[in-house]
């Protein structure tokens, strides 16, 4: 049996700073306090079923619509802590999981991966 | 005895357009989206072969690299350069989508590589764009 995995990328730029919770200071230390930005990348990957006539898994239309409403309308050119509460790239990552997951009709979302820099990238859920 | 993995990509460039005779223009654009359009429109593609195997003691390869560009090259030079509606029998009567056209190369490349009975395709990533891509594993 085939297993097809098909993954769309879409980029956002937003702005946010980190920081540990005041009675967690000691422990945590300094985490990315500073404001500072990111081009985030957000690749979504589905699986699903070949529909036979038209050989789509997913429709583009309705990828690049779920990618645009879901992502990058509410993200782009943001600033995060305006926004969420926590926005580490985890918490970033399971909002744009439930975000795409919640719009999605046909085919299934199987996994997210925020890359947030060159370095480092958070996959919800965890591999 | 170790295995491993190789993967080794390729590239080629086709045409191809995405549009089922039967819908309206309505029901192409809904499905399709941007991808709809009236001639077709052409990607320069990326494929990533991934080839497992044991790792030979002698040589401490899985497979030659020559063999792996040869497997690869042979399955995409059917398609390099050509439109796939009107030049490349299979896609005259299916859709030449990403989904399709990977299924159609693992047809090929796992055929070719009856001829390498030690090495294993695992998987197959094509790149239509870098920002839209499928994986086919072989399971």
């Amino acid at each position: 049996m085939d297993r097809l995995k098909l993954t769309a990328q879409t980029d956002f730029c937003s702005s946010h700073s980190l920081g540990a919770p005041e009675h967690r200071r000691e422990e945590l230390g300094e985490v990315c306090d500073i404001e500072h930005g990111h081009q985030y990348f957000l690749r979504a990957s589905f699986e699903g079923q070949i529909d036979p006539k038209t050989g789509l898994m997913i429709s583009r239309a309705e990828i690049q619509t779920l990618l645009e409403d879901c992502i990058r309308l509410p993200l782009h050119n943001r600033n995060l802590n305006k926004i969420f509460k926590q926005t580490s790239g985890e918490a970033i990552a399971k909002w744009c999981y439930e975000s795409l997951q919640s719009k999605l009709s046909t085919a299934k979302l199987t996994s997210v991966e925020l890359i947030e820099t060159k370095k480092n990238g958070f996959h919800y859920p965890a591999l | 005895m170790s295995r491993c993995t190789l993967s080794r990509k390729v590239h080629f460039s086709c045409l191809h357009k995405y549009e089922v005779d039967s819908f309206s223009e309505k029901e192409n654009i809904e499905t399709f989206g941007a991808c709809y359009t009236k001639h077709g429109h052409g990607h320069s593609y990326e494929l990533v072969g991934y080839f497992s195997g044991k790792i030979d003691e002698e040589t401490g390869m899985i497979i030659n690299l020559k063999d792996v560009d040869d497997i690869l090259k042979t399955a995409t030079s059917e398609l390099d350069g050509k439109h796939l509606n009107f030049e490349v029998e299979k896609f005259k009567t299916k859709v030449p989508t990403t989904e399709n056209l990977v299924l159609h190369l693992a047809d090929h490349i796992l055929g070719s590589m009856k001829s390498f009975p030690q090495i294993e395709l695992t998987r197959l990533r094509l790149y239509e764009t870098e920002d839209l891509w499928v994986e086919w594993e072989n399971g």
